[in-house]
């Protein structure tokens, strides 16, 4: 459909986005420029990543809650046990060192606040990148990444039959933090660009 | 001073868009299709611009994909020793030997690739006017602190490790713990993060948030959640100890120092 220009009044075809003559939008007023598609992906990219610190900071505490409750669960009655007996009644552990019951006593008290305390731990690491992320996202997502990493090598190392569990969440967390990780390099190279292009003050 | 001749006007015409490579119509200002102005010289500009600040996304990604190598390779390590250690007889020192090599062809293969920055550290001392004491407070705060959170572990009742048994039950001498577990970390792993990692977020980003990563960097490596906090603050303390004295020298003999302390400490305490 040929018609006006909305600004201009010269002569458009139909099929053009732009007016030939004064370069705005003959039709609707609202022209797109250039590079603010790419911006606005790259923000939501880092605002995603962020999003998924929170999410894992909000597992990790509700995971503490149940992990720990559950080891409690399961080994009060071992502890029951042992307090009722003499402290020094030595006992074979299953690696075949002795020990005796004060020590178990102590090691499964241990293991207890253990759970408890590295989940809860976690959560406040990522609790602490999620606020550091809403002002600078590149450091706090390089850190969530490779905590996230790191926690899936250990469950490798130390408990491979748990390998899969949690994988889904994990895999988007970890493409969305290094999605957000790619943009908010991206920007400040773009910023650093930008900066070094813009003319020195008079 | 005015007789400088005045730049040429760039054409006001084009035939073809600039950046779009449109066909442009008679008499038109601005393409039809994208709306970038039909003026030539502006548009050449304005398209190097933008290819270039592509290419430095590209490269700067490039050279930040390369930490995250480099962490990944740290992780398969681990993972490789757990399989050694499945599936075959390798009892503990050999896999505390496999690991310090594999470690060790990590650290100077990726230091390759940062070979700049990491050379000029390894090419000075660093202990220049207040640099020696700067290093040795740093450290002995961060011995203090890192000594008195285990400690804190301790009372929480927390196992202790042993470093020395597995050596002592395979029969290997004790100079080889201390080759294995505290001179080649010593210098390995700061090659690895005080050199490779900090040098190259430090070109990236800037010299504080270097400082940050590879401590944090450092301390997930160890895989050890309950050591986090201490190796944290060893890895700024360390990075702080790279940065001020511009060397890896300091650092690793630091870094050493820790980790035979914590030998020593084993064999004292061992003792009557």
């Amino acid at each position: 459909m040929d018609g006006k220009c909305l600004h201009c009044g010269a002569a458009v075809e139909a099929g053009d986005r732009f007016c030939p003559n004064c370069g705005k939008a003959p039709r609707r007023p609202v022209p797109r420029r250039r590079g603010r598609h790419a911006e606005r992906a790259r923000v939501t990219s880092m605002a995603r990543a962020a999003a998924w610190i929170l999410i894992l900071a909000v597992l990790f505490a509700l995971g503490g809650l149940v992990m720990g409750f559950m080891t409690k669960s399961e080994l009060d009655p071992q502890l029951r046990v042992l307090r009722g007996v003499s402290p020094d009644t030595p006992l074979l552990t299953d690696d075949g060192h002795t020990t005796t019951a004060a020590e178990q006593v102590r090691l499964l008290e241990f293991v207890i606040v253990f759970v408890f305390a590295t989940h809860f731990g976690l959560a406040a690491i990522y609790f602490a990148l999620w606020f550091w992320a809403r002002r600078d996202p590149l450091p706090p997502i390089l850190i969530a990444l490779s905590v996230l990493v790191a926690l899936k090598v250990l469950t490798v190392v130390v408990e491979p039959a748990l390998v899969l569990s949690g994988i889904v969440i994990q895999v988007i967390a970890f493409l969305a933090l290094l999605g957000g990780l790619r943009a908010a390099l991206a920007q400040r190279s773009l910023a650093r660009a930008a900066a070094a292009e813009a003319p020195p003050p008079a | 001073m005015s007789d400088a001749s005045p730049p040429p006007e760039p054409p006001v015409l084009a035939p073809v868009c600039g950046l779009c490579r449109t066909p442009g119509r008679p008499g038109a200002r601005f393409c039809a299709r994208c709306g970038a102005a039909l003026s030539a010289v502006p548009d050449r500009e304005e398209r190097r611009r933008v290819r270039l600040a592509a290419r430095a996304v590209r490269e700067q990604w490039g050279e930040f994909k390369g930490v995250l190598w480099f962490f990944l390779v740290v992780m398969a390590l681990q993972i490789a020793a757990k399989v050694l250690l499945a599936t075959t007889r390798a009892t503990g020192p050999v896999i505390d030997a496999v690991l310090s090599a594999g470690m060790a062809l990590a650290a100077v293969g990726f230091a390759l690739r940062e070979r700049v920055s990491v050379g000029a550290a390894l090419r000075r001392a660093g202990l220049a006017g207040a640099n020696a004491p700067y290093a040795a407070g740093v450290a002995a705060g961060a011995f203090g602190l890192a000594f008195l959170y285990f400690r804190l572990l301790k009372s929480l009742g927390a196992p202790a490790i042993s470093y020395l048994e597995d050596f002592r039950e395979a029969g290997w001498p004790l100079w080889s713990a201390f080759l294995l577990t505290s001179l080649m970390p010593g210098i390995f792993e700061e090659v690895a993060f005080r050199g490779f990692v900090q040098g190259r977020l430090a070109r990236l980003l800037g010299a504080r948030e270097a400082l940050l990563l590879s401590a944090g960097l450092f301390a997930v490596a160890h895989l050890s959640p309950a050591v986090f906090p201490s190796h944290f603050l060893m890895g700024l303390a360390l990075g702080a100890i790279r940065h001020r004295t511009g060397s890896l020298y300091p650092g690793m003999a630091a870094h050493a120092l820790w980790n035979a302390l914590v030998l020593v400490e084993e064999i004292v305490g061992a003792g009557p």
